[in-house]
C-alpha cells in the first residue's frame, strides 16, 4: 500500500482518482489545487506519489511540481499528470503522463512502477 | 478604445465593433442557448502567447466533458488548452461560507489579471457566486471585482443561467458594462435562436434582434439587416433596362436605377422570366448581378435564361452570382446577411429577389416585413444597385393583392392574364412609377420560343381591373 496524494480543481475528477487508487488498495490524500496541494505535503506523512492536474487555480500543475522538485525533502516524490491539455507534460518535468479521460488500470501500474523504482 | 473580436463578423456588428477591453460582459440566457459556446468561442478568438484566456468553471461542466465537447468546434484548439487558454474549476474556492467563498475567488481572479494579464477571463456559471454573498452586498463585490480586473485591460465575462426578467431586477446586471441575451425561442416546430444587446458602455450597438445559428463553425450571428442599412446612399440620374424594346420604351428606357421594383401576377405568367431578362441586360452591359432564389436552383435559372435565348454557359461569379436559398426554415436576416456578403464581394448593378412570398412566411408572427424589404432595398440602392422583387397573386387576374407593401416599392409592375375574345393573353400594367413618366395602357406580351417578347399596348379594352377584358365598341 502506498500513501497517494491527488490535486485536482475538481471534486468529480478527484473522486475518480480516489476510487482507482483506493481500488488498487493504496490510501489518498486530496487537494483542491497547487496551493493547497503544498501545504498538505507539508502538514502529511511522507508521500509516495503524487497525481496532479495541470490546469488549477492559484497554483498550477507546472508551478506545483517545479516547487516540488525545487525542495530537496519533495523533489524525489514520483509525480504524475493527469490533465485534459495535450502539451502539458512538456512543460513541467512530471514523471509520466495520463490525459483525461484517464484508463484506472493504466494509471495504477504506472504509479506502481514509479513508486516501485523509488523505493 | 481597444476591441476584442468575438470571433464572430457578424455579432462584432452588433456590438459596434467588439468588446471593449476592460469590460464587464454578462452573456445571459435559459440552458442551452449556447452561452458557453459564445464564452469560449470568444476565448480561442483571442488568446495568444502573451495574452491567454482563463476559463473559471463553478458548476457548469467537468473540464474532460467540456473538452470533448468543444472539438467539433473549429475554432477549439487543443494544442491551445493549458497553453494559451487556461480552464480552471473555481467551486472548489468559492465553497459555501460567506463572504470568504467570493474573497477567495475574487483574490484568485485577482491573481490572474496581473499575473497572467489574460485578454478574456470568464466565470461560469457566476450565478454560483450569489451563494457567497450576501444579496444586499452583491453589488458592490461585482462592482469592485470588476473594477480591479479592469485595471489588467481584460474582458470579464460573466456566464449564467439568468431568465430575461433577473436581467431587471438582478444587481450584477446594474454594474455590468454589457449585457448579451441568448434565447432558444420555439415558434411551432421550428426553434428559433437570437440575441440581444440589452447594453454595452461606449458602443453604438445594432438594437433589437438578432438571429444566430450555431455550427461547426462555431457562433454566427445574422445582424438585424434593418439595423444595418448604410446612412449613404448615391444619388443615380441613369436607367436599368430590361433589353426589351416595348417594355423598356414605355417606362422611360429602363427602371430608375437604385430604385426597388416589384413584379407581382399569378403563376406562371412571366415574373421569373421578366427578372431573368432584366439580369441578361446587365449582363450584356457588362454588370455585375445577383439573382437570389428561393425555389429555383442555379442551373435552373441558367436553364430557363437559356430557354429564353440568353445563353450564360460561360459566365462565372466574377459577373454573375445565383443564390439558391431553400425555403426551408428560412430566416429572413441569414437571406440578409446573404445579400450583404455578395454586395461586400463586389459591386452589384442588379438584384433578383425570387420572391417575396418566402420571406413573407419567414417573417411570420412578426410585423417586420415592410422594414425589411425596404433595408434590403435599401443595401442594394447604398451599393450603386438596382432591385427587382417577385410576388404571386392568388388569383389569376381579377385584382392585384400588395397586402399593404406597395409603399415600400418605387415601382410596381403588374404582369396578368388577359381573356379576349376567348383567347388567354399575358399584358403588362404599370400600377405605380415613381417620379417617371409611364404609359398607363396594357403592354400585351408573349413568351414563345424567342422568349419574352413584348407588343403594342392593347388599345380599346375595357374592364381591365376585373378578369375579362372587354372589347369596347368600335365606332363605327
Amino acid at each position: 500500500m502506498a500513501r497517494i496524494l491527488i490535486v485536482d480543481d475538481e471534486s468529480s475528477m478527484r473522486f475518480l482518482l480516489r476510487m482507482a487508487f483506493e481500488l488498487a488498495g493504496h490510501e489518498v490524500l486530496e487537494a483542491s489545487d497547487g496551493q493547497a496541494a503544498l501545504e498538505r505535503v507539508e502538514s502529511s506523512p511522507p508521500l509516495d506519489l503524487i497525481a496532479t492536474d495541470f490546469m488549477m487555480p492559484r497554483v498550477n500543475g507546472a508551478e506545483l511540481i517545479a516547487r516540488l522538485r525545487r525542495d530537496p525533502a519533495t523533489a524525489g516524490i514520483p509525480i504524475i499528470l493527469v490533465s485534459a491539455s495535450p502539451g502539458s507534460e512538456r512543460r513541467t518535468s512530471a514523471d509520466a503522463f495520463f490525459h483525461k479521460p484517464f484508463d484506472p488500470d493504466a494509471l495504477n501500474r504506472c504509479a506502481t512502477t514509479l513508486i516501485d523504482e523509488r523505493r | 478604445m481597444e476591441r476584442l473580436s468575438t470571433g464572430d463578423a457578424g455579432l462584432d456588428q452588433v456590438l459596434g465593433g467588439g468588446l471593449p477591453a476592460g469590460a464587464l460582459i454578462i452573456v445571459a440566457g435559459p440552458p442551452g442557448s449556447g452561452k458557453t459556446i459564445l464564452a469560449q468561442q470568444i476565448c480561442f478568438a483571442n488568446a495568444t502567447a502573451e495574452r491567454k484566456a482563463v476559463y473559471y468553471t463553478t458548476w457548469s461542466e467537468p473540464h474532460d466533458k467540456m473538452m470533448r465537447h468543444l472539438e467539433p468546434f473549429e475554432f477549439f484548439d487543443l494544442d491551445a488548452v493549458g497553453d494559451r487558454v487556461d480552464f480552471l474549476h473555481l467551486a472548489e474556492l468559492v465553497g459555501s461560507d460567506q463572504p470568504a467563498g467570493f474573497e477567495r475567488a475574487a483574490d484568485e481572479i485577482l491573481r490572474q489579471s496581473m499575473a497572467a494579464k489574460p485578454a478574456v477571463i470568464v466565470i461560469d456559471s457566476s450565478k454560483a457566486l450569489h451563494d457567497v454573498v450576501e444579496p444586499d452586498e452583491f453589488r458592490r463585490a461585482i462592482y469592485d471585482l470588476a473594477g480591479k480586473v479592469a485595471y489588467s485591460d481584460a474582458v470579464l465575462i460573466l456566464v449564467g443561467e439568468y431568465e430575461a426578467s433577473e436581467t431587471r431586477s438582478q444587481p450584477e446586471f446594474a454594474v455590468a458594462d454589457g449585457i448579451v441575451q441568448l434565447e432558444n425561442e420555439a415558434r411551432g416546430p421550428i426553434d428559433r435562436r437570437w440575441l440581444r444587446v440589452l447594453k454595452l458602455r461606449g458602443a453604438e450597438i445594432a438594437s433589437g434582434q438578432h438571429s444566430f445559428r450555431i455550427g461547426s463553425g462555431g457562433f454566427e450571428v445574422f445582424p438585424r439587416l434593418e439595423t444595418m442599412v448604410p446612412r449613404q446612399v448615391p444619388t443615380q440620374t441613369t436607367r436599368a433596362s430590361f433589353g426589351l424594346k416595348s417594355l423598356d420604351e414605355v417606362i422611360g428606357g429602363g427602371i430608375p436605377r437604385g430604385d426597388s421594383t416589384l413584379l407581382i401576377g399569378p403563376s406562371g405568367v412571366g415574373k421569373t422570366l421578366l427578372a431573368v431578362a432584366f439580369v441578361a441586360a446587365g449582363l450584356e452591359r457588362g454588370e455585375r448581378c445577383l439573382h437570389i432564389s428561393f425555389q429555383e436552383t442555379e442551373d435552373q435559372i441558367r436553364e430557363k435564361a437559356a430557354t429564353a435565348g440568353w445563353d450564360w454557359s460561360g459566365i462565372g461569379e466574377e459577373q454573375l452570382i445565383v443564390r439558391h436559398i431553400p425555403p426551408v426554415e428560412l430566416d429572413l436576416d441569414e437571406v440578409g446577411a446573404v445579400v450583404r456578403r455578395e454586395l461586400a464581394s463586389g459591386e452589384v448593378k442588379r438584384v433578383v429577389v425570387d420572391s417575396l412570398a418566402e420571406l413573407e412566411f419567414a417573417a411570420r408572427d412578426t410585423a417586420r416585413l415592410p422594414a425589411y424589404i425596404w433595408a434590403l432595398g435599401g443595401f442594394v440602392r447604398a451599393g450603386g444597385g438596382t432591385t427587382i422583387f417577385t410576388n404571386e397573386m392568388a388569383a389569376l387576374g381579377t385584382s392585384v393583392e400588395l397586402g399593404g407593401l406597395s409603399f415600400i416599392f418605387n415601382n410596381v409592375f403588374f404582369l396578368r392574364y388577359v381573356e379576349v375574345e376567348s383567347e388567354l393573353r399575358r399584358g403588362l400594367s404599370i400600377l405605380k412609377m415613381r417620379q417617371s413618366e409611364h404609359d398607363n395602357g396594357l403592354i400585351e406580351f408573349a413568351i414563345d420560343d424567342d422568349g419574352m417578347v413584348f407588343g403594342d399596348r392593347v388599345e380599346g379594352l375595357t374592364g381591365m381591373l376585373g378578369w375579362s377584358a372587354l372589347r369596347g365598341e368600335e365606332d363605327s
